[in-house]
């Protein structure tokens, strides 16, 4: 099948692979700083925060049961940090253990005797009345008394006495368990009446995780955003620039760019894979080394537009003397040539967040017309974008 | 008078959080938050708890202590403003301790500057530790609160208040300060019990007082609107004690009356039921750090000037209860058209405030710096906030036995000099969050004033 051969085409394909470019460089960027920084976990920090109120920040302290030994750290301590993301069963257990003790021991006694039961109602194994015991022990003055007290309230609507000590009235007194009572039923009641905020949490996880889904996600494009237009400002990958650029270039040009970056972009895309897989950690590192080597050769592309004695091998920082041209400073030339650069880079920066996957498909589809060979673009961008 | 020469003992911490504190960018922010965020507290309360919250009407007798029922008497505290966790706050434990209550009542403000909370324990960070838990500590009795502006500002706009005091979020904290947790129903709630004379409501004014709707921040977007809901619920309530022939006390932190005059603007609602039923009989307020009270005459003559309100029947009385612990503002204001009948302190002890503090203030390496300048010409009572415990004040009330000639009684305590509360002939060192303290049996005497 014969190629279209075509100046504008090439300039097209050009320009699409130079984004393509940029994208890819602004994705290794990206994922390098989210690993780096926990993006995740902290973006789950917060979700949870906003779905849980204030208080989910307990479990930072809550639900740490490791201790580790932190560089120049010579004492092992419990970590303090952002919070990973947990399942439903993982988040409850966290969640009851921000409760007084008296609630987290009668809840784990009552866990304790409805696995005793089986599903049928017993008498009082001897762990609960060994807890009853020590629960009408509890006394006032000490810290814990009114929740013990409360729980000893709530007792006797189920069928357990109380009967005071005459000869201390500090304490709650003797508390009596019934003949024979379903732990299951108590144990509901319980959590209702104690741990009722843990309930509500559990029940609304499935809209928490696709909160946290939309906010990850909409916190990720506006990274690559913002990682692109600092990139496109301090490099000078205006969309002009990089359009008069693509414009100059021959069909052979445009097409092995178009190639380059193509195989650049899939090298990416199996990085990516082997992180999700777990083995992505030495590929964030090597991710860091091709970003060095993917600036300087984009540098060296673009310095050739019309930056004759420049040393390509070293990235270029923006001269700004240029973007003003030749307007004197503080003119309405000079803050139009300044506003129009920057509405230049922003393009650019919106393009890029389009995503790579997006714009790889383009390239491999105009590649294809100029080749004549014509590929259908993938029906699905999938993963992540940027 | 002779002033004893005991050596008080305050928390180390406590002396971190005066004018120090206030001045650094962050808390000055935090505490501005009304300029820098629109208030959508009509909205805000709603959202914090279950879509439908459990009765709002709670009898005493859950706040008494196990065994005690209401019938035979109590007495309880409404105080106000109380959050700055300084020495000022510190200065009044002595004489909350001495009366013994059975509960207290905080009418807003007592968690400055901000209402925040942190996870990490950090009391600079976290204004519930600082401001709440650590001045409580070990008090061993239920405090109920309402939300004042200040707990508005918090990043979870009004969440943190709501799940500290209405839900068990904060279970093990209350726990571990040795307070006892006996969740509120919501924002606004009242206290009643079927033997009890009074009825004791407290109502959420949110974060500025708007509770007839407002316009959004600078005046931008669509109109906040009314909280109908509290509206009608207080409605319901009064028409309630009206029909049982219960004296109701009022609580709200933003006054509608204030410095003699009009206060706040977008309460008229919320005036008007109050005018319109009898049973009202105390209407106490914070926000303004003072002790001002206003004669029924005068309440009388405000509804009338103002909204034009038939008042025959209309016995109430309002109080400005706000020194509770935060550096007072100034009461050296002119008179207006709405009288005030008692002040405390008054302007010759305002002065003596001002010298006293401004003295402390002057040896404070803050006070010279450009921003202390600044925020001191645009609030003058900075001048003066040397974190003393002076001119504090609130509420004690006494709930009679059943049978008694009077039912119930309010009584203002006024504390002018922390020294002052121990025996002249005393000595030694003395701590301030001793549960029991010694103070002068007279002294204290002088502090109670005539019942409102």
């Amino acid at each position: 099948m014969e190629g279209i051969q075509s100046q504008w085409l090439s300039a097209l394909l050009g320009f699409a692979a130079f984004i393509l470019g940029l994208s890819v460089l602004v994705q290794i960027i990206q994922e390098s700083f989210k690993f780096l920084s926990s993006s995740k976990d902290r973006s789950y920090s917060r979700s949870l925060s906003d779905f849980l109120g204030p208080w989910a920040m307990q479990l930072k302290q809550a639900c740490f049961t490791l201790t580790v030994r932190g560089p120049f750290q010579f004492l092992r301590i419990r970590p303090q940090g952002v919070l990973l993301p947990m399942d439903r069963d993982q988040l409850e257990a966290a969640l009851i253990k921000t409760a007084p003790p008296w609630v987290l021991k009668t809840h784990q006694m009552l866990r304790q005797e409805m696995n005793w039961q089986c599903g049928t109602e017993k008498k009082p194994s001897q762990a609960w009345c060994r807890f009853l015991e020590d629960l009408g022990k509890a006394d006032k003055g000490m810290l814990g008394y009114w929740n013990a007290y409360e729980i000893t309230q709530w007792l006797s609507q189920w069928g357990h006495t109380l009967k005071k000590d005459s000869k201390n009235d500090r304490i709650l007194g003797k508390i009596n368990a019934p003949l024979t009572f379903g732990a299951k039923e108590l144990c509901d009641s319980f959590q209702e009446c104690f741990l009722s905020h843990v309930s509500d949490a559990k029940t609304n996880f499935p809209q928490f995780e696709k909160n946290f889904e939309y906010a990850y996600r909409r916190k990720n494009l506006k990274q690559t955003i913002f990682i692109a237009l600092v990139i496109s400002l301090a490099f000078d990958f205006s969309a002009g620039r990089i359009w008069k650029r693509a414009q100059r270039m021959s069909a052979k040009e445009a097409a092995s760019l178009a190639e380059t970056y193509l195989a650049m972009s899939e090298k990416i895309t199996k990085g990516m894979e082997a992180e999700d897989s777990g083995k992505g950690q030495a590929e964030v590192m090597k991710n860091l080394e091709e970003v060095k080597i993917l600036l300087t050769d984009y540098a060296k592309e673009l310095s050739s537009i019309d930056r004759k004695s420049q040393d390509a091998s070293f990235l270029q920082l923006i001269k700004f003397n240029e973007i003003a041209g030749r307007a004197s400073a503080f003119s309405w030339a000079w803050i139009a040539s300044w506003i129009k650069y920057i509405f230049q880079c922003l393009f650019t920066a919106l393009l890029i967040g389009v995503g790579a996957p997006v714009w790889n498909d383009l390239v491999k589809f105009l590649l294809g017309l100029q080749q004549g060979k014509f590929k259908k673009p993938l029906p699905d961008y999938g993963g992540e974008r940027g | 008078m002779e002033v004893s020469v005991v050596d008080i003992r305050f928390p180390e911490f406590a002396k971190d959080r005066g004018i120090g504190f206030w001045l650094r960018p962050r808390n000055l922010i935090a505490s501005r938050n009304d300029l820098l965020r629109s208030d959508n507290s009509n909205s805000w309360r709603y959202t914090f708890g279950p879509a439908s919250p459990p009765d709002r009407s709670v009898p005493f007798s859950r706040l008494l202590e196990p065994g005690h029922s209401a019938s035979e008497g109590f007495c309880f505290i409404i105080i106000a403003d109380t959050g700055e966790g300084d020495r000022s706050q510190y200065g009044l434990l002595p004489l909350l301790y001495h009366f013994r209550p059975k509960f207290m009542i905080i009418i807003g403000d007592l968690a400055n500057p901000a209402g925040r909370i942190d996870g990490s324990g950090d009391r600079n960070k976290d204004d519930y530790l600082a401001g709440f838990f650590e001045p409580y500590r070990n008090f061993d009795i239920p405090i109920w609160s309402l939300p004042g502006n200040h707990e508005y500002y918090a990043r979870g706009q009004g969440q943190e208040y709501f799940d500290t005091f209405c839900t068990r979020k904060y279970a093990n904290r209350w726990s571990d300060y040795g307070l006892r947790l006996v969740p509120q129903p919501g924002t606004y709630w009242e206290l009643k019990e079927p033997d009890s004379p009074v009825v004791v409501i407290g109502l959420d004014t949110g974060k500025k007082g708007n509770l007839d709707g407002g316009r959004r921040f600078l005046n931008i977007g669509t109109e906040m609107p009314a909280d109908q809901k509290q509206y009608r619920w207080l409605e319901e309530r009064l028409n309630l004690a009206d029909h049982d022939g219960k004296d109701v006390i009022v609580l709200f932190h933003i006054p509608v009356l204030n410095k003699g005059k009009k206060d706040g603007k977008r309460m008229n609602t919320l005036c008007r039921i109050l005018a319109s039923h009898p049973c009202v009989k105390k209407v106490v307020c914070g926000h303004e750090h003072s002790f001002q009270e206003y004669s029924a005459e005068t309440v009388q003559r405000f509804f009338e000037i103002e909204f034009g309100c038939s008042t025959s029947g209309i016995e109430q009385k309002h109080i400005v209860n706000g020194g509770g612990g935060s550096a007072l503002h100034s009461t050296d204001f002119k008179p207006r058209r709405y009288q005030v009948s008692r002040l405390f302190p008054d302007a010759d002890q305002w002065k003596v405030y001002m010298k006293e503090g401004g003295a402390i203030m002057q040896g404070s390496w803050l006070a010279k710096t450009l921003l202390g300048k600044l925020v001191m010409s645009v609030n003058r009572a900075y001048k003066g906030d040397g974190d003393m415990p002076l001119y504090l004040s609130f509420l004690l009330v006494n709930v009679h036995e059943k049978g008694a000639e009077h039912p119930y009684t309010v009584t203002p305590v006024w504390m002018e000099n922390l020294y002052k509360l121990y025996h002249p002939q005393s000595t030694g060192v003395v701590e301030i969050m001793d549960k029991n303290p010694n103070l002068y049996d007279l002294e204290v005497e002088r502090c109670l004033k005539d019942n409102l």
